[in-house]
């Protein structure tokens, strides 16, 4: 017996891999040692669908906003779906939730408008997955000098320089998900989610994850620092000013009050 | 690998569901000769144990009689789940009888090593928590406890499930 053939085989049928080299003789259940109580059959379910429900179990953990609105039976549905049609490539269980907001999208009904209710669950799960990968980017709470003093913060010169941290991950989504969020912090089911264009900036700050609404402009200026890699806070003003047909002594005037807020909540780093 | 580390290794027995027909050698007979040719420890769960001998039905004292004893440096108990057919190690239950027995006589050859006892899903009061590592105390000194029946459910189970490690501050 060809050891490496046969682990190639059990692979296959507990991840639902790649099948084995066709030219390769084949394996099958009589492989498998079983007795008339416990079936070789149900022996290798044991391991797949045990792979399978650690995988959904993966999920729902990423995914716990969607989870509380919809359900676990309908929540189990999407990941099952998603799991089957898009088997884990990745070694880590970090890439699993990667792709489920696009397959939540590409498999919504046909024909739906872009802002109706099949359109929640994809958009929810891109919210949840931006979380997740705020979390988990390295930020700049290690770094030694990362925090500007709050005296600094508060006499903001044109010269600053502004940069996205690579904590941050910018949304614009067609539903507001705030009190969805606040309700599933609490363990309480939301309500549906209404439908309302919002601009959210996803932020880590000392460790902690946040969903922050912005406005269109503020939303365009993070965008700005995202493109260029990083700008002086005069720049910023005149290319949001540009974009948004504001004066760019209003924006600049507008980003003194708002820019300390958002830098000490981790939105946008000043150095 | 060892050389590679720089620091020893200790390899855990794993709870298995299915065995290859083409197999020539116990597991136990695998672990005991793989520890004494590379000389790396050995991680004794004789919960695992208990539900490999039920689904494979082999005799669980035999295994744990093979072990070599000097070889082992922790033990591991845990509860399982009954699923009718087999055993499915789910760590979310208390240790049942037949464990404590076999961690009774591993602790007799052994002479005395740490114990750990895994339980990540449906975890009990701290006060029943400790109750349960007092009773792997008693056992240690042979005296077996009274235990539970063994859980059973209609839910397909998860072995070693992975909330607790997956949360993030929300909101």
């Amino acid at each position: 017996m060809d050891l490496g053939r046969l682990q190639h085989w059990l692979q296959h049928r507990i991840v639902g891999d790649a099948a084995p080299p066709p030219e390769l003789p084949p394996v099958g259940e009589p492989d498998i040692r079983g007795s008339a109580a416990f079936p070789a059959r149900q022996r290798l379910a044991v391991y797949a669908q045990s792979y399978a429900l650690r995988l959904i179990e993966c999920l729902r953990e990423e995914f716990p906003v969607l989870r509380l609105l919809v359900g676990d039976q309908v929540f189990d549905l999407f990941a099952g779906a998603y799991i089957a049609a898009q088997p884990s490539r990745s070694y880590s269980l970090y890439g699993l939730g990667a792709g489920f907001a696009d397959f939540l999208e590409a498999t919504r009904p046909a024909g739906t408008a872009p802002a109706s209710l099949e359109a929640i669950p994809a958009s929810l799960a891109r919210l949840e997955r931006a979380m997740a990968e705020a979390q988990r980017a390295v930020g700049t709470e290690a770094l030694p000098g990362g925090d500007l003093p709050i005296e600094t913060l508060l006499q903001l010169s044109p010269d600053l320089r502004l940069r996205l941290p690579d904590t941050v991950r910018l949304l614009h989504l067609e539903f507001d998900f705030a009190a969805a969020l606040a309700a599933a912090a609490r363990g309480v089911r939301p309500d549906q989610p209404p439908v309302r264009e919002t601009w959210v900036a996803v932020a880590r700050c000392r460790y902690r994850v946040r969903a922050h609404p912005v406005t269109s402009q503020h939303f365009a200026l993070l965008q700005a620092l995202e493109r260029s890699g990083g700008l002086s806070l005069r720049e910023a003003a005149a290319a949001v000013a540009s974009a948004t047909s504001e004066a760019t002594g209003a924006m600049l005037a507008d980003l003194m009050v708002w820019l300390p807020q958002a830098i000490d909540g981790g939105i946008c780093a000043a150095t | 690998m060892q050389d590679v580390l720089g620091r020893p290794l200790i390899l855990e027995n794993p709870s298995t569901y299915l065995e290859f027909a083409a197999s020539q050698m116990p597991e136990w007979e695998f672990l005991a000769r793989l520890a004494e040719m590379i000389g790396c420890g050995l991680l004794l769960d004789v919960n695992n144990v208990y539900v490999s001998s039920v689904n494979h039905g082999f005799d669980p004292e035999a295994y744990i009689d093979a072990i070599p004893a000097e070889r082992v440096v922790q033990i591991h108990l845990a509860g399982h789940t009954d699923r009718g057919t087999h055993l499915i190690d789910t760590h979310d239950h208390p240790v049942a009888a037949p464990v404590w027995r076999l961690y009774a006589r591993a602790q007799a050859r052994i002479g005395g090593a740490a114990t750990l006892l895994e339980w990540d899903a449906h975890i009990p009061d701290y006060p029943d928590l400790l109750a349960e590592l007092a009773k792997a105390k008693a056992a240690r000194d042979g005296n077996l406890p009274e235990s539970e029946a063994i859980g059973g459910t209609e839910r397909q189970a998860v072995s070693t499930p992975v909330s607790y490690q997956l949360g993030y501050a929300a909101g």
